[in-house]
Order: C-alpha cells, then sequence, then structure tokens
C-alpha cells in the first residue's frame, strides 16, 4: 500500500499490487534472511566452541550471498525513501522551533519602559555645535558666558528628546586651539568613568573642532528608579 | 517606597568627595611634569582611584567622574556643566589642582539611587 502511495498514481489493477506485494514479502524475506546469516557470522568469533568445529561451519557452505546483501540494501533504501516521502506530506515538522533572544537584560538592572536615544542625541549634538560654533573666534571673556549658555542649551535641547524618568548632566568644555596654543589635541587629555547600571545608563559625547577652538559636549544620562 | 534619612547617610557630602578626590589626583599625579606620553595613563588613573575611592564610601549614588589634565602654555581652556536632577539628593564637586607644568580639572557627579 505504502508503495502504491508513493508512485503518485492511483492504479486500482490488482496485478500491480499483488506485484509490489511480492516484492515487499521477497524484500521481508531477503532481509529476515540475511541478517540471520550475518547473526550466525557474528557469533562465532564470540564463541568458539573447538577450531574444528569452527571450520566445519566456515569452509563448505558460502555464508551470504552478495547479491542477496546488495539487494537487502536496495530495498531497505527504497524503503526508507518511502517513508520519509510519507512523513514530509503528513507536515510533521523536522525540528523544534528555535527561540532567538535579541536583548539579554542582566538580573536586577531596571528595565525603563524607554531607553534613552544615544544615536539621536548624537545627531543632535552635532547640528547642535557646528550651528552654534560655526563663525566664532576664541576669546577669553566672552567664551566663558558662551560656554554656559552652551551647556544650558544642550541640556533644553537633550530634554526635548528624552525619555521620562532620566536624569541628565550635560558638561562642555571649550579650549583654544592654533599656534599659540596646544598642537592639535597634543597639550590636553579629556577623560571619564563612572559608576553606574551599564545597561540602563549611558553617555554621548561629540568634539567640534575649528581652526582655532574645540568644543567637546557630553551628556550623561542616568535613570532613576 | 521606603523613606530614606535625609541626614549626613545618603546626602551627597561635598567636603568629603573632594578629599577624597584630591588624594586621588596627587596619589595619581603628584610630583610629575606634563609628558605628553604619559597623559592618557594618568587621566585613567585619577578617574579610576576617584570612583574606586567614592565606591568604598558604600552610599547609595551613582557617581560620574570627568577628568580633564591639560599642559600649561598659555591656551585658554572653560568648562561648564548643567544639570537636570533632583537638588535635594543629587550633587556635584569640582577639584581643580595644578603644578608648574600642568592643570588637572576633576569633577564628580553623584546622582542618589
Amino acid at each position: 500500500m505504502a508503495a502504491k502511495h508513493a508512485r503518485g498514481s492511483e492504479v486500482p489493477a490488482t496485478a500491480s499490487v499483488r506485484e509490489s506485494q511480492e516484492k515487499s514479502s521477497k524484500a521481508v524475506e531477503v532481509s529476515g534472511g540475511a541478517p540471520s546469516l550475518l547473526r550466525r557470522q557474528s557469533c562465532r568469533p564470540s564463541s568458539r566452541p573447538a577450531p574444528s568445529q569452527a571450520h566445519a561451519h566456515t569452509k563448505p557452505q558460502a555464508l551470504f550471498s552478495l547479491k542477496g546483501l546488495v539487494a537487502t540494501q536496495k530495498f531497505s533504501k527504497a524503503l526508507k525513501e518511502r517513508i520519509a516521502l510519507k512523513i514530509a506530506m503528513r507536515n510533521i515538522p523536522a525540528r523544534k522551533p528555535i527561540v532567538i533572544v535579541n536583548e539579554q537584560v542582566p538580573a536586577g538592572s531596571a528595565q525603563p519602559a524607554e531607553m534613552f536615544p544615544c544615536g539621536l542625541i548624537h545627531r543632535m549634538l552635532q547640528d547642535f555645535l557646528s550651528s552654534r560654533l560655526e563663525a566664532m573666534d576664541y576669546s577669553a571673556p566672552s567664551c566663558g558666558g558662551l560656554v554656559k549658555a552652551l551647556s544650558e542649551e544642550v541640556k533644553a535641547l537633550v530634554r526635548t528628546v528624552c525619555p521620562d524618568r532620566y536624569r541628565l548632566v550635560c558638561t562642555v568644555a571649550l579650549g583654544q586651539l592654533g599656534p599659540e596654543g596646544q598642537q592639535g589635541y597634543g597639550g590636553l587629555v579629556l577623560a571619564s568613568r563612572s559608576l553606574w547600571d551599564p545597561h540602563i545608563d549611558t553617555c554621548v559625547a561629540h568634539t567640534y573642532q575649528s581652526q582655532e577652538m574645540f568644543c567637546t559636549a557630553n551628556v550623561f544620562a542616568v535613570y532613576f528608579e | 517606597m521606603d523613606e530614606f534619612q535625609t541626614g549626613e547617610e545618603t546626602a551627597f557630602v561635598v567636603d568629603e568627595v573632594s578629599t577624597i578626590i584630591k588624594e586621588s589626583v596627587e596619589g595619581a599625579i603628584g610630583g610629575n611634569a606634563y609628558q605628553h606620553s604619559r597623559v592618557n595613563q594618568w587621566t585613567t588613573n585619577v578617574v579610576e582611584q576617584s570612583l574606586s575611592q567614592l565606591s568604598k564610601l558604600g552610599k547609595p549614588f551613582k557617581y560620574i567622574v570627568t577628568c580633564v589634565i591639560m599642559q600649561k602654555n598659555g591656551a585658554g581652556l572653560q568648562t561648564a556643566s548643567s544639570c537636570f536632577w533632583d537638588n535635594t539628593t543629587d550633587g556635584s564637586c569640582t577639584v581643580r589642582w595644578g603644578n608648574k607644568s600642568m592643570y588637572c580639572i576633576v569633577s564628580v557627579f553623584g546622582l542618589a539611587i
């Protein structure tokens, strides 16, 4: 019956059915035969009654026919294919669905409803600094007030997109470059480190540089549970 | 929500923090002259030492420590910071330190948990 299904055509002729039945029975017979023969062969080394007896078993008979073995293999292969087709047609999933967990939230960390948008803030800082400082020259008295104003403006800017419950610290450092001052960044280093929850707290920084001066804006966002 | 005692134990004490910072800076770059190749290491040491001493205080705070080391060569530097937080529980402290060849400015921001 299985053979009929696999062929895909509904041939009601009994002759073909009988033929397949005969074939399957033959397969069973041969396969039934071969394992028994093989079994006898495998038994042999484990239990050696007496060498004379073993010799009596081995020499005169042909233990297995190669043709028979090959035929068994062919039939069993065909059977396997037919069974596989049957299963595939039943639509049983071959594997269990795998669940992929994208975000590994560490245990004990708070989970805010909305995370701080670092990329957006970085772009906003870039635009803000370049527009504000494009045509500015460095001069000690005026830049003192400028820096304070800049830091307040950055804070207001970030607050427009800042999610709830986040506290902000915005720092701005403005320094002089050029022949009188440092060569490039040679004379100045800015560093920061924080003790916080790295999953939810974050920092965004951007440096704007012109011929005469540089300006670094830092925004630290800390979540309040 | 638990009621915290707003006493000495859970407030941001500026004096205590500034003492810690001064000690960290002295320890990290105390008797050295400005050397461009070592500045990176110095800033790292200053912030790390400050942060470890602050965490040893055992207070319920999150800390942000920033450090600027600058060579004394006549150039100007301005810094400012603005914070959006709770004034009663959070605070900041800035320490300016200098020797013959360089300035070091360290800011600590403490935000209550």
